[in-house]
């Protein structure tokens, strides 16, 4: 693991990555989920990047460790994710090169992608399904015993950009694409204007997302909540990170000694991502 | 009383720091340096005040968006698209208009002249001494001018590096001028397709791209989308979520195309769209700047300047700014937050300021106040020990 990675949240996002299962972060406007998205990707990219000693347990017998990551980012581009990855010491460039990873870029139209990078060109959730059962094919292809991760930053924007796209058409894609491949985290937004369900007022947009925010926490196995700090902003503090079990948990897992938990975290470029609890300095 | 020195000023973040840079552009474009905090090339909004709103950088990032909401019937927000605009033409970039009339174009504030700006300095005669002891630091007004207008003689200096005609980084500018056009200004004026049909905003988006595409490197664009969704300026199928977010979308494409070339402010009527939609909050999920205008009601604002110490010639605030997301520093982290996320804004014919906000105290009351022991106080004798 690397240093990057804050020590409280190490346990948590190795666990996310290596059950079978699908994880979704919640991000708030001024708190978004750049920075423990692209954390995950590099836990992922790390693991891979043992894979020589991987290769060579493979040849004595043992299964592979060996991860392979597709990335796809609807509304964020491939340069905020590359610097936000040159701070924890992964070049994307190469990993694209290398085919560790496959990123699905929605913003694809000029040249400033990496070159193996497929471009989302409609921004509809069938063609987003069909890139990525694609890159799935051409991972699998390339090392058959490699696990596959699946990476979506900004999945609920197909849905308020589409109209005739439901919340029930998102679920399910990614219900398939579970059992695909190894494990899918996810994001959603959870501004309180995108989620209120009761009201009378509420727009279709409105109800669809909140159904598909609720739909992802049943479905997530564990929940990574990011919002800012209820008492105002702070020099010090960036917002507050809730990890809590989602739907998906199954009660006999009690083996595992991860508990529900709320810390606050601070992030700052140069000094990377702090994590801590309430009242510790 | 706080303890917080009050005279530090919102400019004070972007001093030049030691840093190194992430990336640096080999040519200096014109209007383009360097930010204080990381080094990515930033530009300026026209208003020194507005450029010290960007954590740290100095400036509005190029590659980045802003969204500037404003509630009521005021449009403080088009004065700093003005200035913006103004900007961008005194530093030879390409503007793009959508929605405007040309007339527009012509009625953009011209600059300030020298003299106008030096009669601000001079420091007014009927000034109270305190302790002659204070003298030498000067008078309070003036070191908020002087302050004001230190970014633009740091930068003032930088350009001087770069090439032999000085340009300023930000100029100022008079809102009674208009502004005289350089014989190199380019503005173009998109106009949205009413055909409802169509996606109303397909022909603004490829005009823009191919302007991109075919201008050289060096090049900087400037983005202006006044009064998004707004019926008086685009036909009102605009509003629909599909249209008004692809649109939103293929501003990311473009920015993102062209990182270092392009910078874009639109604003967005609050009373039409309250923040409270979800249709809002996705305009604001794909800006990668949200600031609030609200301006104050009028009443307030005439008690608010009677309250003041008449003496001092500083303007009473017209309304409160409040940052709800920085450019750069929530998506990176590179920056330095900003001590508050309340501001007022005062805008004059000059300038566009803003001030960390606080409340005055309370000086109505003060015949109360001084009424109160003489009547109320228990005498000696009465007082029980």
């Amino acid at each position: 693991m690397s240093s990057s990675m804050p020590p409280v949240l190490a346990s948590y996002v190795q666990q996310c990555i290596d059950d079978r299962s699908l994880t979704t972060l919640t991000s708030v406007l001024d708190t978004p989920t750049n920075w423990l998205l692209i954390r995950f990707l590099v836990s992922a990219l790390q693991k891979s990047n043992h894979g020589n000693s991987a290769a060579a347990a493979q040849s004595r017998g043992a299964p592979a460790n060996n991860y392979k990551v597709i990335f796809v980012s609807v509304f964020r581009s491939f340069d905020t994710w590359s610097e936000l990855a040159r701070k924890c010491g992964v070049n994307l460039q190469d990993a694209v090169a290398s085919s560790k990873l496959c990123y699905i870029d929605g913003l694809a139209v000029g040249g400033n992608s990496p070159i193996g990078a497929m471009p989302l060109e409609n921004l509809t959730l069938r063609d987003l399904n069909l890139c990525l059962i694609s890159a799935i094919k051409v991972l699998s292809a390339e090392d058959p015993s490699s696990k596959i991760l699946v990476i979506i930053d900004g999945i609920d924007f197909l849905l308020a950009c589409q109209p005739k796209t439901s919340s029930n058409d998102i679920q399910q894609v990614l219900l398939e694409l579970q059992s695909l491949v190894h494990g899918v985290v996810t994001t959603c937004a959870a501004d309180s204007a995108l989620l209120h369900s009761t009201d009378a007022s509420a727009t279709p947009l409105e109800l669809e997302h909140t159904t598909l925010a609720r739909g992802l926490a049943h479905q997530a196995r564990w929940l990574f909540q990011l919002r800012p700090l209820e008492t105002g902003q702070s020099k010090e503090v960036s917002g507050s990170i809730r990890i809590s079990r989602g739907g998906a948990w199954e009660s006999n897992e009690g083996a595992r000694d991860l508990v529900e938990g709320e810390w606050l975290f601070h992030f700052r470029n140069d000094e990377g991502v702090k994590v801590w609890g309430r009242g510790e300095a | 009383m706080s303890f917080r020195k009050r005279n530090v000023g919102i400019s004070d973040g972007r001093r030049p720091q030691p840093t190194v840079p992430v990336a640096s552009t080999p040519v200096r474009l014109p209007g383009v340096r360097p930010s204080a905090a990381d080094g990515r090339p930033v530009t300026s909004t026209g208003s020194a005040s507005f450029d010290g709103l960007f954590a740290g950088h100095g400036g509005l990032p190029l590659g980045t968006s802003i969204l500037l909401e404003e509630s009521g019937t005021t449009d403080y927000a088009g004065a700093l698209l003005r200035f913006y605009a103004a900007e961008g033409l005194m530093q030879g970039h390409y503007i793009h208009v959508v929605g405007l009339p040309e007339q527009w174009g012509r009625e953009l504030p011209g600059l300030a002249s020298e003299s106008s700006k030096k009669s601000v300095e001079t420091p007014h005669d009927d000034k109270m001494k305190i302790a002659w002891r204070y003298e030498r630091l000067g008078q309070h007004g003036t070191d908020m001018a002087a302050r004001d207008r230190t970014p633009v003689a740091a930068t003032d200096m930088v350009s001087v590096q770069s090439g032999p005609q000085q340009t300023p980084f930000c100029h100022t500018f008079d809102l009674s001028k208009r502004l005289v056009h350089p014989p190199t200004a380019q503005v173009k004026f998109l106009r949205p397709d009413p055909n409802p049909t169509k996606t109303c905003f397909a022909s603004i988006l490829s005009e823009l791209t191919s302007v991109v595409k075919s201008t050289t490197p060096d090049t900087i664009h400037r983005f202006i989308v006044p009064s998004l969704m707004s019926p008086a300026l685009y036909p009102l199928h605009s509003s629909m979520p599909e249209q008004i977010l692809s649109f939103q979308h293929s501003i990311r494409k473009l920015l993102a195309a062209y990182p270092n070339r392009l910078t874009l402010i639109q604003t967005l009527p609050l009373s039409l769209y309250p923040r409270s939609s979800g249709l809002t909050k996705w305009v604001e999920l794909l800006s990668d700047g949200v600031y609030e205008l609200t301006p104050f009601p009028h009443s307030a604002d005439a008690e608010f300047a009677k309250s003041r110490d008449p003496n001092t010639k500083e303007e009473p605030p017209q309304g409160l700014l409040r940052v709800h997301k920085l450019p750069i520093l929530h998506d990176l982290g590179s920056g330095t937050p900003l001590a508050d996320t309340d501001w007022t804004f005062t805008l004059s014919r000059r300038k566009f300021t803003i001030k960390p906000f606080n409340l005055p105290p309370i000086e109505g009351d003060t015949d109360a106040q001084q009424a109160a022991p003489k009547d109320d106080q228990p005498k000696k004798a009465e007082m029980d020990f």
